[in-house]
């Protein structure tokens, strides 16, 4: 059985009195991990699933919390898994 | 400590710079080695390292770099048993919610290679109360 | 060849946000996302030890930016140490040297003054005054080199005519004496050739091994893995590990003996004796192949004259031996018995005689392993002679797994300093100074007058130490070596000699170590794949690497800095007149001229190398290392040391000489493999004018200094895995540092007690000639006896050798690092 992966990042913008309490409420996504804050209250994120159901319900959470002004998905891909790590072996 | 060793770099390469004759004598500069003492002083020891007892994984630095160990690691690996295959082997890694062993370990039939048997030989743990002597300049940018 | 595809995708799409907003990423992640293939891949042995691993360096911008295995060297195919895979960092601590520094008040040299950017220009012009002051006050006895086992060969080679037929001193040795002189010791006596004659395929083809006080585990690691493969794979092979205590190669040991210092000479002779009283001498073999020699004895300790050992010793520094019958041998060995090697030893009976049976068994196929443990050792070559003589007797020699293999701890102490003869006493492919020979011969090979070679051997490691100390050596020159601290007897002899007042002391390293701290002038070096390099490892394989990055803005290699120099003498200030009437046209020139512009070693252009990077062909305008190179090889080919034609070795992954035809020789002395043995001879050991190897007898003596009631730990120094050395390169690797950071007394935990110190207290340690600090620890990866401790040497901050005596195995002139009586307190 082929795995997929999906891998998006988008940004998500945060009210400043907020930020703390988002940073600590994406944290404790599944498959979610934030690469960046601004000075303006911006975070870069990653979301990692198998499915894109999975990825797209945790959109829906982020923009369900409080103080999230709003997100915006940038980028997104979709692979099939390989076996293990992608180490060559040279012989 | 840090600010003196910039600062000296920084003078290094002015005088480095300013030519080849040397008219105007360059300032002395503030060199040290990694003994942080002088050679006849009997310096006082350190503290003594502690490494963590678990941890998240480790972030490789480079391509290729053995990932170093997060966690303390006195499992004995003795002729009778590799203590790290019980928690890091293919079957068991996901239970034990360890990093699996690379691949580039195993042989076909997902056995260890023996030449990989001694894991410390390329992987340790790291102090968890230790800054670096001196800072490195390496990067992969 | 990525992070993983994984990683890769996610620092893309983190990258893709990052900029849609302006934001910074860390810089791992921006790194991964352009892990594409930019990166260039190219090949060089690993700069540690003398396994001769090689390895794959990726630059990229202009820097290392990564290092792995690789997988197309038979040596480690693919797999790499710690060590090893860190390479990629060892250029990059942020306190790399750029100028020469020297110590000056008020715009002029001053040895109490303090370290001041100076140009090149100024520092080997300085120096040249200081060196030609004192050859004219002096002599060539007063100015010297300590070189260095991880020179590349042409350093060593260039440093070597600089010396003996530039300055015309032998004063030039190299820190290999601190590591494999005794072996080397051992080769000459026993073979009359130098270095192995099996080859690390015995790790696959053996049945049995015997570790004898070497730490593979952590010392010789992708040959532990090898080995550990082997014993792994097969069930019926055997390790035997033998030390003074446990340590991490007991972990795969099937018979570990914990043995008590210096006894390992009583152990040997027992199983010489044992063979011979179970009927397992090879008779066929000894009687054609060997002969047998009694040694002199009570030889001394290679201390100074005056110093009560010496003044006891009835035959200091006595190598000769007499010819005996092999009945005569018998008997010799024949009171070391299994009770008193068991005695002596501590070892228990059982497991001797299991390690005997390896020995003894016809159908066993046995490799004995061995380094510093029998090397650093005041009587060091008997050890490896009595080493060599249960291989002889049983015949087990120079055949697929029967191996008494020298383990060599340097990268190139084989390649450079033992090959090519940077010792006080050598010449190249293991010629000596004292024969007139090998001298005349040295001198045609070199173009110089006859009479040039000075005849006596110089001052060697500790001899050069005392010397500087005593005022007898004044120009003193360091290279790739950090003698402040990794040699013996710092306070009373190593500090003294390099500020006595009447010494200039100059030190070329990368970085500032101990020893530059206390020199006059410190030169930047250019370190590993910032030059073209050749090393030799310990089973004489050759092998090269191309420049791949440059140094740092100022920095130089060793090699240019020693030609540089060279240009700076002309031959009529420093030959005698008598030495220049000899070939006047010489008088002239300069030694650069005479020496490296002499027609055989300027004749390669510079665009014959093949690799875009080679500073040293660009400041000299012809191809350097392939000239020195190939003006060296003339020495062995044809001699048994025979060198393939330099540019083969750009292209494989090394050869193990003698190399002849482009066929590698895999075992020596034996036909069939060794092209030097005639068909129908079957074994030739033929560095003996006779073909025989020589079987010594050879008895127990003690070490230097045993435990006495105020000093009553023997405490012995060494290395651990993370660390190389003296640690300026690995302890400037954070990840290297953060595994292993400080020093520490390894004891047994009743000792600690016992002296009212636990676990992680701070102790002083302390010898009559020293102290350190440092803190217990009574279980790690070392586990001494009651009365033994250990303590690594790579840490700075921790002199150990502050507390070492200096001495020496009288005959090799090496450093007995492994006994020394110590007290531990509560700091």
């Amino acid at each position: 059985m082929s795995k997929e992966f999906h891998i998006t990042s988008l940004v998500v913008h945060a009210a400043s009195k907020s930020v703390a309490d988002i940073k600590q409420r994406l944290s404790a996504l599944e498959g979610a991990e934030i690469h960046a804050v601004t000075d303006e209250g911006k975070f870069v994120v990653t979301l990692e699933g198998e499915t894109q159901r999975s990825i797209l319900d945790n959109v829906e959470a982020i923009n369900a919390l409080e103080g999230v002004i709003n997100s915006s998905l940038i980028y997104h891909q979709v692979d099939s898994e390989e076996q293990k790590s992608e180490e060559h072996h040279e012989h | 400590m840090k600010k003196l060793l910039t600062a000296a770099a920084l003078v290094m390469a002015l005088s480095a710079c300013s030519g080849q004759q040397a008219n105007t004598p360059a300032e002395p500069v503030n060199i040290n080695s990694l003994g942080q003492s002088a050679i006849t002083e009997i310096r006082a020891a350190d503290p003594a390292a502690t490494y963590p007892k678990r941890g998240k994984s480790i972030e490789r630095t480079f391509v290729h770099q053995p990932p170093m160990i997060p966690h303390k690691a006195g499992y004995p690996i003795t002729l009778k048993k590799n203590g790290c295959m019980s928690c890091h082997s293919p079957a068991k890694a996901k239970r034990m919610k360890a990093t699996q062993i690379d691949p580039s370990h195993l042989l076909a039939d997902a056995k260890l290679n023996n030449q990989y048997y001694n894991c410390t030989q390329c992987h340790t743990p790291q102090a968890d109360n230790k800054t670096e002597l001196v800072e490195s300049d390496f990067s992969t940018q | 060849m990525s992070i993983s595809r994984r990683e890769f995708l996610k620092a893309n799409a983190a990258v893709a946000a990052a900029t849609a907003v302006g934001a910074t990423l860390p810089v791992k992640i921006v790194e991964a996302a352009e892990q594409k293939d930019s990166i260039k891949w190219d090949k060089a042995p690993c700069r540690f030890c003398g396994v001769g691993c090689s390895v794959l360096v990726g630059t990229d911008n202009g820097k290392v930016v990564a290092t792995k295995g690789d997988p197309e060297s038979p040596v480690n195919k693919g797999l790499n140490c710690i060590k090893g895979y860190f390479l990629s960092k060892i250029m990059y601590g942020k306190d790399r040297l750029t100028t020469p520094l020297l110590r000056m008040t008020d715009g002029k040299y001053d040895k109490e003054g303090e370290f001041t950017p100076v140009s090149w220009d100024t520092a080997l012009d300085t120096m040249a005054d200081k060196w030609k002051h004192t050859l004219n006050t002096k002599g060539p006895t007063a100015v010297g080199m300590f070189g260095s086992g991880q020179w590349t060969i042409w350093e060593g080679y260039a440093a070597s005519k600089l010396h003996k037929a530039g300055f015309l001193t032998n004063n030039i040795d190299p820190n290999a004496r601190h590591c494999m002189a005794s072996a080397v010791g051992g080769f000459m006596r026993t073979f009359g050739i130098d270095e192995p004659m099996g080859c690390y395929d015995d790790l696959e083809a053996a049945d049995e091994f015997v570790l004898w006080g070497a730490n593979m585990a952590e010392m010789h690691p992708i040959l532990w893995a090898r080995l550990s493969d082997r014993r792994l794979s097969s069930p019926t092979s055997r390790v035997h590990v033998l030390s003074t205590y446990q340590n991490r190669s007991f972990d795969l040991a099937d018979n570990a003996m914990v043995f008590r210092p210096q006894s390992d000479l009583a152990i040997l002779n027992y199983i010489a004796n044992y063979i011979i009283q179970n009927d397992a001498v090879n008779k066929d073999f000894v009687t054609k192949h060997t002969k047998f020699a009694l040694g002199t004895t009570d030889i001394g300790y290679g201390l100074r004259p005056e110093h009560p050992l010496e003044q006891k010793a009835k035959n200091p520094g006595n190598g000769k031996s007499a010819p005996i019958s092999f009945d005569e041998y018998a008997k010799f060995v024949s009171t070391y018995t299994l009770e008193y090697a068991a005695e002596m030893s501590g070892v228990e009976p059982e497991k001797l005689e299991l390690m005997a049976k390896a020995y003894a068994d016809p159908k066993v196929k046995v490799m004995s392993l061995w380094t510093m443990g029998i090397n650093q050792h005041v009587r060091g070559v008997w050890a490896n002679n009595m080493l060599y003589n249960i291989h002889l007797l049983t015949g087990k020699i120079a055949t697929p797994g029967n191996s008494p293999f020298s383990l060599t701890g340097q990268p190139s102490a084989c390649g450079t300093a033992r090959e090519v003869g940077t010792f006080s006493h050598r010449l190249p492919a293991d010629m000596v100074v004292k024969n007139p020979k090998h001298r005349k011969r040295t001198e045609a090979l070199w173009q110089l007058p006859e009479g040039t070679i000075p005849p006596k051997p110089g001052y060697h490691a500790v001899l050069q130490t005392r010397m500087l100390r005593d005022g007898k050596l004044n120009c003193y020159w360091n290279m790739c070596t950090n003698n402040m601290q990794a040699g013996a007897n710092i306070n009373e002899e190593i500090y003294p000699g390099f500020r006595n007042p009447e010494n200039f002391i100059v030190v070329s390293d990368p970085y500032p170590t101990v020893t530059a701290m206390a020199a006059d002038l410190i030169l930047p070096t250019a370190m590993w794949v910032e030059k073209e390099g050749a090393y030799g490892n310990a089973e004489r394989r050759t092998h090269m690497w191309h420049q791949q990055v440059k140094p740092p803005e100022g920095a130089k290699s060793d090699l240019w800095q020693l030609m540089e120099f060279s240009k700076r003498f002309k031959v009529s200030e420093v030959w005698p007149a008598e030495l220049i009437a000899k070939k006047p046209e010489y008088a002239d020139k300069t030694l650069f001229e005479v020496l490296f512009a002499n027609g055989v070693v300027d004749k390669f252009p510079a665009d014959e190398c093949k690799a875009d990077l080679n500073d040293e062909s660009d400041a000299f305008g012809f191809y350097v290392q392939k000239g020195l190179f190939e003006e060296y090889a003339q020495f062995g080919r044809g001699h048994a040391h025979d060198l393939a034609p330099f540019d083969t070795y750009h292209e494989n992954r090394g050869a193990r000489w003698p190399v002849i035809d482009g066929k590698e020789t895999l075992r020596r002395f034996v036909e069939g493999s060794d092209p030097y043995v005639k068909a129908g001879e079957g074994f030739n050991f033929y560095g003996k004018p006779d073909g025989k190897a020589v079987i010594f007898a050879l008895p127990y003596e003690p070490a230097a200094e045993e435990p006495n009631e105020e000093y009553d730990i023997w405490l012995s120094t060494g290395r651990v895995l993370e660390h190389w050395h003296t640690g300026s390169m690995t302890a400037r690797v954070p990840e290297l540092y953060r595994a292993y950071p400080d020093a520490q007394i390894f004891m047994h935990p009743e000792d600690a007690k016992a002296r009212g110190v636990k676990r992680g207290d701070e102790v002083i340690v302390a010898s009559p000639r020293g102290e350190v600090k440092t803190r217990v620890e009574t279980k790690g990866r070392n586990k001494p006896p009651r009365g033994v401790a250990f303590m690594p040497f790579f840490d700075a901050r921790q002199l150990v050798n502050k507390l070492l005596l200096d001495a020496t195995d009288p005959l090799s002139k090496e450093t007995d690092f492994k006994k020394c009586p110590v007290k531990v307190t509560k700091a």
